[in-house]
């Protein structure tokens, strides 16, 4: 898609007709000034409205300009309407949405609408214009809604996909970008599926079997609710975490509090390390159990065993003087070491038959070395038992005693700071209290829900291991229960399909994320997209450890750009690339933003800009006077095809105004100027 | 039901979930399993009527001198019978009869106690050490192996 002109005639603040030119090519951003207040944000709704028929402002059933409402008599109306004329795959495209709003009253400047309309026109292969009839489908297939946040942003707000509880909408995002809602909402069917296939297998069943689905379904409702709940509190945890280090940050800041908080840092990370100690001191007692603890209660049976070997060695059966196998082997040859014959029926092979039974068993003897040979190791082993779980208890003891230590003298600096005279920094800390007691029953509550649906999950698994065994007399349930299970199978392939594809992209996306990150970013920090969807900023320390870093609001927003422009350049890579297209054929996108540089310093206003141009085919930039700070301006001069004034007329300021209205002014150099 | 060497059939109770895979204190079934028929033959616990669904295989006490040891021990203590040291069969069977008999016991003294499951656990084995014919048993065991050190 790329943009061509916006036409704008009556919307919000933008009094009768006004138009921008987008620019492309090699100069593809599009810069548009404005006042707070002069209309950047409207100019971005002016997209949305066009699109999805949606206002994200205050207000948003004033969609016809107040001047034009104030100009016109009862009973007449205003044409409101939003153009884009734009080019997509190959075609030229001109959309527009209009809507009429009638004047009911004297200062009526809302107006009742009175009528609505959407055109999409588009050029055939031989030039010629021609309508479409299902407009509002165009421009979802073209740009489908799912992806408006990432096109059209307020860049002083995108920072939140790096929060901590953003993972659903990083992932939600990328499942979006790559088209794989088509697997989701596939899996979902399915399971929609399987269910009318068990409301059949319910109707010709058994009393048993139904029994069985009827109860699974129980359960199944059951653990729905307990899942919904454990989402829940996850993320109520997670957001009490996140404000409890946003208050950390803050009297690390404020000057009364900063000395309390950094020796309570200090501590806090002591007492982790004592945790940790604890932790390995008890995995060693374990080991140390799992080895040896068996001996302790074994020693009477391996005593016993000994005992009767000592017995049989006192006795001389074990070692035997003669072996059997000497005794058996003399009977087969028939003749006797003495060279006497040893037939059959003879009295001296009777006699050397005898000593058949009283010879040792050779394997007796192996055994009785073996068992012998580990008994010094044994009773070692039994006495180091103890030795090293006394001096692993000990350090244990020690280790613990510390622990309560650090912890006595954490809570003296929540009472300190609870105390501080600066309301500021009181009220901070008794919220931080509440939110650390508020984090540790969710936690609770997190650890009684998993076991909840840990169990339940169990019960689920066991009911449908048995509805599987009942035999069914009826052919009508037999048949749709093989179909649910038919159903059932499939579900679990694109289950296993829809993670393994989701894995692949984010795998993807992550690098492109990095590498623009790291373009931006001065710093030796690095983003990334963690395994549960989390888009953290990281430190190295260490040859193989990172640590997620504490983010100003400027690089949680540089990083959200980056992952937004590597969506794009992920969605335009695929659509340039005919191979590998099963779920998504990708897409060329230009990107809108809203106030990009309002929280960053101006070091990363310099490098945001610098890479701008590169983030998407086409950029549209609306920004205040104030961010367009020189460092702004020297990069994105030159790559700015177009540049556009938004000239706000405010009734506060002159008499002569009486309504608040904007026109747009292209800012045109000198040499465009005397052209 | 009887398991010959390949595979041993044991009782599987709760003990087994809990102590290996939850709280990893045991490294493996089959270390829990000796141990838990050590704890039944001191405390005298055998129980005939086991459950067998719990599986594992002989190989793991065969490749392992001290716990080949232990199994034989505990079958020659149960039975007086010196064959028994040659029969692994009955060896197993032994096993999983103390071995059921032990894992109960373990439930009781342990999981359904409240309390860490590793300090409870190293409080039964203080209960033995303090014993008063542990240590001599030690001793015992060391001139024993003094004098059959000759073989």
């Amino acid at each position: 898609m790329e943009l061509d002109t916006l036409r704008v005639k009556n919307f919000r603040q933008f009094y009768d007709e006004q138009q921008i030119e987008f620019a492309n090519g090699d100069q593809n951003v599009t810069v548009i000034h404005g006042s707070n207040g002069a209309g950047k944000s409207t100019l971005l709704n002016a997209f949305i409205w066009l699109f999805y028929e949606e206002i994200e402002l205050s207000r948003p059933e004033r969609i016809a300009s107040e001047r034009a409402m104030a100009e016109i008599n009862i009973g007449q109306s205003v044409d409101v309407a939003v153009e884009l004329t734009f080019a997509h795959e190959d075609q030229r495209y001109e959309a527009r949405r209009t809507a009429t709003f009638e004047k009911a009253r004297e200062n009526d400047l809302t107006g009742q609408k009175i009528d609505t309309d959407i055109s999409v026109e588009y050029t055939d292969g031989s030039g010629n214009w021609k309508r479409r009839s299902n407009p509002q489908n165009t421009l979802e297939q073209i740009l489908p809604e799912r992806l408006r946040d990432l096109f059209f942003f307020d860049g002083e707000t995108i920072d939140q996909l790096t929060a901590i509880d953003s993972q659903d909408r990083v992932q939600m995002a990328i499942q979006n970008i790559m088209g794989i809602e088509i697997l989701e909402r596939a899996i979902r069917h399915l399971e929609h599926v399987e269910n009318e296939f068990e409301d059949e297998v319910d109707e010709h069943a058994t009393d048993e079997l139904s029994e069985l689905i009827t109860e699974k379904r129980q359960i199944k409702t059951e653990l729905d609710d307990i899942t919904d709940r454990l989402e829940e509190v996850q993320s109520s945890r997670t957001e009490a975490k996140r404000e409890i280090e946003e208050i950390d940050d803050r009297l690390r800041e404020l000057e009364d509090s900063r000395e309390l908080q950094q020796r309570r840092d200090h501590l806090q990370s002591e007492l982790d390390d004592l945790e940790k100690e604890i932790e390995n001191i008890n995995t060693d007692i374990a080991q140390e159990i799992s080895d040896t603890g068996h001996l302790v209660f074994g020693l009477p049976a391996i005593e016993k065993t000994a005992e009767m070997l000592r017995d049989k060695r006192q006795k001389g059966e074990i070692p035997s003087r003669i072996k059997s196998h000497f005794v058996e082997d003399l009977l087969d040859l028939e003749e006797c070491i003495c060279g006497r014959p040893l037939e059959a029926g003879t009295p001296a092979r009777e006699s050397v038959k005898q000593w058949q039974e009283r010879a040792g068993s050779t394997e007796l003897e192996e055994q009785a070395m073996s068992i012998v040979g580990r008994l010094t190791e044994i009773g070692d082993m039994q006495e180091d038992l103890f030795d090293t779980i006394d001096t692993l208890l000990e350090q244990r003891s020690t280790a613990r005693d510390k622990k309560q230590q650090t912890i006595e003298e954490l809570d003296d600096i929540q009472d300190k700071l609870q105390e501080v005279e600066t309301e500021d920094i009181s009220q901070l800390e008794s919220r931080r209290s509440q939110l650390i007691d508020k984090r540790e029953e969710f936690a609770q509550e997190v650890g009684r829900l998993e076991n909840q649906r840990d169990d339940l999950t169990d019960d689920i698994d066991d009911i449908e291991a048995k509805i599987s065994e009942a035999r069914e007399q009826s052919d009508l349930a037999e048949q749709a229960r093989r179909r649910q299970l038919v159903a059932e199978h499939l579900r679990r392939k694109l289950e296993a399909l829809f993670e393994q594809y989701q894995h692949d992209v984010r795998e993807s996306i992550n690098d492109r994320v990095n590498e623009i990150f790291r373009d931006i970013i001065a710093k030796d920090y690095y983003a990334k997209i963690d395994d549960d969807y989390s888009l953290l900023i990281l430190k190295d320390v260490g040859q193989q450890e990172a640590v997620s870093v504490a983010k100003s609001t400027g690089e949680r927003q540089v990083a959200s750009l980056s992952f937004i422009a590597s969506l794009v350049s992920l969605a335009r890579e695929r659509y340039e690339d005919d191979a590998d297209a099963t779920h998504f054929t990708g897409g060329i996108y230009p990107i809108v933003m809203d106030s990009p540089f309002g929280t960053l310093d101006p070091e990363y206003q310099k490098s945001v800009s610098k890479v701008m141009p590169e983030m998407a085919n086409q950029v549209v930039v609306l920004v205040t006077q104030s961010q367009w700070s020189d460092a702004v301006e020297g990069e994105l001069d030159t790559v700015s095809g177009r540049k556009y004034n938004l000239e706000y007329h405010n009734p506060s300021e002159s008499d002569a105004i009486n309504y608040e209205y904007t026109v747009i002014q292209e800012d045109k150099t000198q040499a465009e100027v005397v052209q | 039901m009887s398991s010959g060497p390949g595979q041993i059939y044991y009782e599987k109770n709760e003990a087994f979930e809990q102590l290996v895979a939850e709280d990893q204190i045991f490294e493996s079934r089959i270390r829990l399993l000796i141990f838990c028929a050590c704890l039944g033959y001191n405390r005298n616990r055998r129980a005939h009527d086991h459950d067998d669904n719990g599986e594992t295989r002989w190989m793991f006490i065969d490749n392992n001198q001290i716990l080949s040891v232990m199994v034989a021990s505990l079958a020659y203590a149960a039975t007086d019978d010196p064959e028994v040291l040659m029969q692994p069969e009955e060896q197993v069977d032994i096993l999983v009869q103390y071995g059921a008999g032990g894992s109960r016991l373990l439930v009781d003294r342990v999981l359904d106690e409240p309390g860490d499951n590793l300090d409870l656990l190293i409080e039964l084995l203080e209960e033995e050490r303090d014993s008063d014919e542990f240590s001599d048993r030690v001793d015992i065991i060391s001139e024993i192996e003094q004098e059959v050190s000759s073989l």
